[in-house]
């Protein structure tokens, strides 16, 4: 509650074309944000750029938004229909392709190489629906209300639709082979 | 033995194991992000400023004079690229005499388009009437069967066109001049000025250019946005305006040049209830072929122009077959279909077409002729004859 009120202080401010406190609020939004691109992109340079628009987007739009409305929902509103676009204009097909996977062992980024991992396995073993709305509780930390109000469906659809997915994730992911 | 639930990881540890990975540093930082928004928001204000003053998609078209300068913009531009890859600004430039290449291209071009509207200016005001005429009903099997009401609509369609058949084949005696300087007209500034004109035609266009270059390794690609007004001195000395906005995209890849071209006339006081106009043109060059495509469509507003809803269109091609003009036109509305095919000058007073007619109960196709004497037009078909 505490957050939401920030988040609609810091609105305000940034209405009035005052950006003082935009780095800490970018802070504290930006992981669910970049998170939610990177569980479509699965590529994390992409990720970032998509994250780049996604916040100028934020502020172009910032005079036509409701304060009493979702400041995270709309960022990844906004990010999946980015990266969506992305993959239209460039009739891209989600994969990560094995130069991709050297580069991140050769950057040391052996998090990201993991979690990419972890995402194909786990986007293998549902159906999008499921994947999204897993992806959106536990990679971005929104909750169930806040996805339910994004995708337009009833709370208890979304909970049954994640109860289903982390079902199958149960069955399938080995817990040791991921730490 | 082990439970089964005990080798299965848990919802928690699932959660567990996602938020352990969460840890990938993200290098965008809020300045960069702020630095993006900055930059981006001065060239929409730029932009901004441009469609004040232009209103660019509030299009409506206008009257023959308008196709005609369609086309005199169109190619003066096209002509000054090929020339110094931008606008010729500071020298007139008389592209027809210059440049016999596109002496030929401008006319037939000019004048193809020259008669969607007819001759009468005031036409433009009537065209949501003009159509609103009732198909024919009743069903023919062949020519033989061509009622003098069904070939008096076939005559009615191609009178709509008729005039501009007519320059295709017989005005190529027209000049077009790019000037540039500081204009004003109706309160705002342009720098440029295009003339279009002969013994009985001036056209003026007063506009601005945006111009966009994209360099790949093989492939060029160009795109010059035009916006500005049009005014058409009438034969009483009064004025015809309208907005025009023209777009013209350029690809180049090896010896294959594909121009697009799109015109749109639109009231110049914005009202959203008048009829937009469309012209598009595609030519695609390669080695010394070429090929053109153009069509022209009308819509009954602003909002039926934005969702696309096309009142009334008309595809047309031009060709040069043994040194003689073929036209091919084909005219679609709510209600019916008619392609006038191998319109032909047969001498300086007869022409002929094929026609192609097809409404929701009827299909039919025949020849008709056309007889010039003095005033007056004498179609005939068959047994048929009507006078316009």
């Amino acid at each position: 509650m505490e957050e939401l009120k920030q988040y609609q202080i810091a609105l305000e401010q940034f209405k009035n074309g005052d950006f003082t406190h935009f780095n800490e609020f970018y802070e504290q939004v930006k992981k669910p944000v970049f998170y939610n691109i990177l569980s479509l992109t699965r590529d994390e340079f992409l990720a970032e750029d998509i994250l780049m628009d996604t916040f100028v987007k934020f502020l172009q739009n910032i005079n036509k938004m409701d304060s009493s409305k979702s400041i995270l929902g709309f960022l990844i509103v906004t990010s999946r229909n980015l990266t969506l676009d992305y993959f239209k204009k460039h009739n891209r097909v989600e994969k990560i392709d094995e130069s991709q996977t050297q580069m991140f062992i050769h950057n040391d980024t052996r998090s990201l190489m993991k979690i990419n991992f972890l995402l194909e396995k786990i986007r293998s073993l549902l159906n999008d629906e499921e994947y999204d709305i897993f992806c959106l509780h536990t990679l971005s930390d929104l909750t169930f209300n806040e996805i339910s109000n994004i995708k337009n469906k009833k709370l208890g659809t979304v909970l049954w639709q994640y109860n289903n997915a982390i079902k199958k994730v149960r069955k399938e992911i080995n817990y040791e082979e991921y730490q | 033995m082990k439970n089964i639930n005990e080798e299965m990881i848990s919802d928690k540890e699932i959660v567990e194991l996602i938020d352990k990975q969460k840890n990938y540093y993200i290098k965008l930082s809020s300045d960069e992000i702020l630095n993006k928004y900055y930059l981006e928001q001065q060239n929409i204000d730029k932009i901004l400023v441009k469609k004040a003053r232009f209103n660019v998609w509030k299009f409506i078209l206008p009257s023959f004079a308008c196709c005609f300068l369609a086309f005199g913009i169109t190619f003066g531009v096209l002509y000054s690229m090929d020339q110094s890859g931008t606008s010729s600004g500071g020298n007139i430039v008389n592209v027809v005499e210059k440049n016999e290449k596109y002496k030929q291209i401008i006319s037939d071009e000019l004048l193809t388009f020259t008669n969607f509207n007819n001759n009468d200016l005031t036409q433009t005001n009537n065209i949501k009437n003009i159509y609103n005429r009732q198909s024919i009903k009743e069903k023919f099997d062949d020519e033989q069967t061509l009622t003098y009401e069904q070939f008096n609509e076939v005559v009615d369609e191609y009178e709509k066109l008729e005039n501009g058949v007519y320059n295709i084949f017989n005005i190529n005696n027209y000049q077009i001049a790019v000037e540039q300087g500081n204009y004003e007209f109706l309160n705002e500034k342009f720098d440029f000025k295009m003339n279009v004109f002969n013994d009985d035609i001036n056209i003026e266009y007063f506009y601005n250019q945006d111009e966009v270059i994209d360099i790949d390794d093989d492939e060029k690609e160009e795109e010059i946005v035009l916006n500005g007004y049009y005014s058409f001195t009438n034969l009483d000395n009064t004025k015809t305006i309208y907005k025009a906005r023209f777009s013209n995209k350029t690809e180049t890849e090896e010896d294959e040049v594909e121009n697009e071209i799109e015109a749109v006339f639109y009231d110049y006081n914005n009202d959203e209830t008048k009829p937009v106009y469309e012209i598009k043109k595609e030519q695609e060059t390669e080695n010394l072929d070429v090929e053109v495509a153009y069509s022209y469509s009308i819509y009954n507003s602003i909002e039926d122009y934005k969702r696309e809803r096309v009142y009334y269109s008309v595809e047309y091609e031009v060709e040069n077959v043994n040194n003689e003009k073929e036209l091919e036109i084909k005219v679609t509305n709510l209600e019916k279909e008619i392609e006038f095919k191998n319109i032909r000058q047969i001498d300086e007073t007869h022409f002929s077409f094929e026609f192609e007619y097809e409404s929701e109960k009827v299909e039919s196709s025949a020849t008709a002729y056309i007889e010039y004497i003095n005033e007056k037009r004498i179609y005939t078909c068959n047994n048929l004859t009507i006078e316009k």
